[in-house]
């Protein structure tokens, strides 16, 4: 009985750990941040973080980043989190490029195998007009009363917010 | 006298540019001034502040066609269709909801997103693939709608062209030659992607998206997300080279963002609406 709490136990730990190292990506604190059994503000705090706080994170939920770190399951807040901090040296934007095609971004099944174009400073320098392309564009124009119509379609209800002032430099 | 005249031209403009706040002030005191109407419009000074709606559309098309030329549009009817959707959505939610919206996924690798001026939005199949909901590609879109609706683009042509602008050219009578300085506007077209925009108003658009996406029912963190997936990104890695020079490290962008939100829209992180984000074929 007692073995067996133990085995679930480290399987319950070992498959965590196991998500983690698959799924999630490397991050660190940018500034002391709780680490927060919920993702609420007055949820129980389980550990000050210090800044630069290395960590994993598992998922964002709006203003939450759920991460595990020391072993520990919580929530930071997600601006107080600094993403990709102890990624592998030398990875190629292909590898990049497939890891996200078949990976966590969930996007799906993409993978640029070939005809891989960048836009780089010369070829903007140097581009020529496309005049057709732009009429093309015309066509996909969706109206405002459209995209209000799939707006309720979709529960996206219009919210009143007002603009963020300017921080003093 | 010509001479005082492009100097002070010069002046009024680096002066204006560095003070946004004081050339909106001047450009609503000089409002309803058109140009080519009245003897008044040989003033260059007007010229250059009467940028008006026309025009920025007009500077817009020449632009983004220029763009499409060196990136033409992901053949994907219906990818173009659900972006100019949720776009349009977002672009409903500013103060410029009449401009005649566009947006498009162009075709490249690179991770980035354009505006030109008039209501042109575009971004790249590359960042397209990095995002992972449609609220996501709502904060992308917000983001370049905020540069549209500061004219963030005209700025820094008029000040582009102001620089450039020869003595001869200022001789000229003015009114007659709105074309040529539309095209002095628009130089080399896409280029202005390559030099890119000031900081501060990389962080205003940032401002901005976040606040649009809130109005559109939407996650704002959002935003914040795709700049820390952007951040994650080795700079070596040449599909952000462009993104990085021209603007501050998303890690900035995510710090100045951090100071300017502090909780205020946390009330708004709770949004359960939106579609699926489409998936590329």
């Amino acid at each position: 009985m007692h073995l067996k709490t133990w085995i679930t136990g480290f399987t319950l730990l070992a498959g965590l750990a196991l998500t983690a190292a698959t799924f999630a990506e490397s991050g660190s604190t940018i500034k002391d941040t709780p680490l927060k059994d919920k993702p609420f503000v007055d949820a129980r705090t389980l550990a000050d973080l210090p800044a630069r706080t290395n960590l994993e994170i598992v998922e964002r939920k709006g203003s939450w980043m759920h991460i595990m770190v020391l072993g520990k399951q919580g929530w930071v807040r997600m601006l107080n989190v600094r993403a990709g901090q102890a990624r592998a040296a030398g990875k190629t934007s292909v590898q990049d490029v497939t890891a996200l095609a078949t990976g966590r971004s969930g996007s799906g099944n993409i993978v640029a195998t070939s005809g891989i174009r960048g836009l780089s400073e010369e070829e903007l320098k140097s581009a020529k007009s496309n005049p057709d392309e732009l009429k093309k564009m015309d066509k996909f124009a969706v109206t405002e009363k459209d995209a209000g119509a799939y707006a309720l379609e979709h529960k996206l209800q219009r919210r009143s917010v007002s603009y963020l002032p300017t921080p003093a430099e | 006298m010509k001479r005082l005249t492009g100097i002070f031209l010069v002046f009024f403009l680096a002066l204006g540019t560095a003070q946004a706040i004081k050339l909106d002030e001047l450009k609503q005191k000089l409002s309803g001034m058109t140009s080519g109407e009245s003897g008044q419009a040989a003033d260059p000074r007007r010229m250059l502040l009467g940028v008006s709606e026309e025009d920025e559309i007009r500077i817009g098309q020449e632009v983004s066609a220029n763009l499409l030329g060196a990136s033409p549009l992901v053949k994907d009817e219906a990818l173009q269709r659900y972006v100019n959707t949720v776009g349009r959505w977002v672009a409903s939610q500013s103060e410029r909801p009449n401009l005649p919206w566009h947006f498009g996924v162009i075709e490249s690798s690179d991770v980035n997103a354009f505006a030109a001026p008039g209501g042109y939005v575009f971004l790249t199949k590359g960042l397209y693939m990095k995002l992972t909901s449609e609220a996501e590609l709502a904060g992308v879109l917000a983001h370049e709608v905020g540069h549209v609706i500061k004219r963030h683009h005209i700025e820094v042509m008029r000040k582009g062209a102001a620089i450039s602008l020869s003595e001869s050219f200022l001789q000229k009578k003015m009114q007659d030659n709105k074309n040529e300085y539309i095209k002095n506007l628009v130089g080399n077209g896409a280029e202005i992607f390559a030099r890119g925009l000031d900081k501060s108003a990389e962080f205003e658009a940032d401002r901005i998206g976040v606040v649009l996406t809130a109005r559109a029912g939407y996650d704002p963190y959002s935003l914040p997300a795709v700049l820390q997936k952007i951040a994650a990104i080795n700079p070596g890695d040449g599909s952000v080279s462009l993104l990085f020079k021209t603007h501050p490290h998303p890690e900035e962008r995510l710090l100045k963002l951090s100071d300017a939100m502090g909780d205020s829209l946390v009330p708004y992180e709770n949004a359960r609406g939106g579609g699926k984000l489409y998936k590329l074929k």
